[in-house]
């Protein structure tokens, strides 16, 4: 694992923030990190980094558990966006890039000038950070937390500044870093969330709502099946299949719940086989909700429950 | 610790910190000795016919005239410079510190980017002052000059470094408030001190006695006292505001 968080309890003053909050980010995954305001997300991404500390509760980075900060050299292997990232202002793009370049003991430039080149920086690396605008300044920050290679990014709204072409470039990016860095990033914006994040964490008043893939969350695990199917060989199959981990009868077909890490193995063979088996598909839907709608249900399931 | 400070000069540089700091010592370095050299005549004109007995102009009274400058006003610019360097950068503080950078390295660095300020401003512009006030009033001691200049440069080090343990500990108002308090309330101290004779260990004597070891007429060796406790209580605030920062949470 990444990220396991156990029992984490945070308060402000009388005010608790953070309640028995636990979960895990596994290594090489995209997890996105969702919540209402106030949720309690960042406070959740401080604690990892120890910029605040926890009051109770238990916090492993790669395995190392963590009771006030990350030492250094583990957070040599951590790269973090801000929510609304701020540098020296009287440096310029550049001069920032080589700050944080020191701070890490890196000493290849051309990593710093192929980032700026990737977020369309090159013009503005020589001017002062002051004079940025706000998505210019997510994009350096972004540079910044990719500089030094890290195994590990925590990013805190990373796209919400952006425009639309930025936007689409940072979470094809990040689609990118999927298997070899793992990416953990909270973010208001269901649509960016749902096009990269493998995983979802809904944290709502401090505490987990859920934790799950994103495919099984959406529903993209269940599909709608009606087979013209007179012997009843299809329904037979189907239920031995490996790829399938439940059937229901709905109305004149079925409801098949697909294991998770087999969707592709159903998708491809196990329909191909129905079919080579002479069962005539009739119909075959997934019966996938937009993430916006399921999060929307599960805030207002949470109100109830929180 | 050094390769922070070398950031912090720049940002400091650009943000007109330094230069604007400088400029000031600058301002009383140069205006100082002509202002005390002309005072007769600015005072006949400009007096609208008061008599006032005014001292002979010598370099010693120039030089004493800049240095308490220093105390009080650039002191008073210290302060509010020292005060915002933590207190107003909680932001910065966590960019920086999410890196591999030490909270005592990061503190550390942004203090001896002060102290590089307050040292070389302090002795360039001492060392401008004195040279002025010779070639504009006569000849005067180099080393009574330059252990008045010492002395006032341990006073400034000590103001900055205790508004700099404020601002670690209070937001920029109480910063502000902890430093003038801390580095300005001994003076008022001073009658009783004085009094039971403790005066000359007070790191305000550094600055209090500058117009009598000018004038030869104070021990050295009861100088060097004030000086030894500025710097020893700017480390000892220093050292405070890396145990108290260190504990802080830096919430934004």
């Amino acid at each position: 694992m990444a990220i396991e968080v156990r029992a984490l309890c945070k308060s402000f003053g009388s005010v608790q923030v953070l309640k028995d909050l636990s979960f895990r980010v596994p290594k090489g995954s995209i997890t996105g990190f969702l919540g209402p305001n106030g949720a309690g997300k960042t406070t959740t991404l401080k604690l990892l980094l120890g910029l605040l500390y926890k009051d109770r509760g238990q916090v492993r980075l790669f395995g190392e558990e963590i009771e006030t900060r990350p030492p250094q050299a583990l957070k040599r292997r951590i790269g973090y966006l801000a929510e609304e990232p701020l540098f020296p202002p009287q440096l310029t793009g550049w001069e920032v890039l080589a700050l944080v370049a020191e701070n890490y003991g890196l000493s290849n430039r051309a990593k710093a000038k192929e980032l700026l080149t990737m977020f369309q920086l090159e013009d503005a690396a020589g001017r002062k950070v002051a004079s940025y605008s706000r998505g210019m300044k997510q994009k350096l920050g972004l540079a910044c937390a990719l500089l030094p290679e890290p195994e590990l990014l925590i990013l805190d709204e990373p796209v919400s500044a952006m425009d639309p072409a930025g936007r689409r470039q940072v979470l094809t990016l990040l689609g990118d870093l999927a298997g070899s860095t793992t990416v953990f990033f909270s973010s208001h914006i269901l649509a960016d969330v749902e096009r990269v994040c493998q995983r979802v964490i809904v944290i709502k008043k401090g505490r987990k709502l859920l934790e799950s893939s994103l495919d099984e969350l959406t529903g993209r695990t269940d599909y709608y099946l009606k087979l013209k199917d007179t012997e009843g060989e299809g329904l037979k199959y189907i239920e031995q299949d490996p790829a399938v981990s439940s059937v229901q009868a709905e109305g004149e077909g079925y409801k098949v719940k697909v294991k998770e890490e087999m969707l592709q193995h159903f998708r491809t063979k196990t329909l191909l086989a129905l079919l080579q088996k002479g069962v005539e598909l009739v119909e075959v839907k997934p019966r996938a909700e937009q993430l916006e709608e399921v999060y929307l249900n599960l805030l207002e399931e949470g109100d109830e429950n929180v | 610790m050094s390769r922070l400070a070398r950031w912090e000069l720049k940002q400091a540089w650009r943000s007109f910190r330094i230069p604007g700091f400088w400029l000031l010592l600058l301002f009383f370095a140069l205006m100082d000795p002509p202002v005390i050299k002309y005072m007769e005549q600015i005072v006949a004109r400009f007096g609208g016919g008061i008599q006032i007995q005014m001292p002979q102009p010598t370099p010693r009274l120039a030089m004493t005239q800049f240095l308490q400058d220093l105390t009080q006003i650039a002191g008073f610019v210290l302060v509010l410079l020292a005060a915002g360097s933590l207190a107003n950068e909680r932001g910065l503080a966590n960019w920086y510190l999410a890196q591999p950078v030490k909270r005592a390295e990061y503190l550390l660095g942004k203090w001896l980017a002060l102290v590089s300020m307050i040292v070389v401003g302090g002795l360039v512009s001492g060392l401008l002052c004195f040279l002025y006030s010779w070639s504009l009033l006569g000849s005067f001691s180099f080393g009574l000059a330059l252990k008045a200049i010492v002395g006032t440069i341990a006073f400034l080090l000590y103001l900055a470094s205790a508004s700099f343990l404020g601002s670690a500990l209070f937001p920029f108002a109480g910063a502000g408030t902890f430093g003038f308090l801390v580095g300005f309330g001994g003076f008022l101290l001073s009658a009783p001190a004085q009094a039971l004779g403790i005066y000359q260990y007070f790191p305000q004597s550094a600055a209090a006695y500058v117009a009598d070891i000018l004038a030869g007429t104070y021990p050295v060796r009861d100088y060097l006292w004030g000086i030894f406790s500025c710097l020893v209580l700017a480390g000892i605030f220093v050292v405070l505001a890396v145990y108290f920062f260190d504990r802080r949470e830096l919430a934004n």
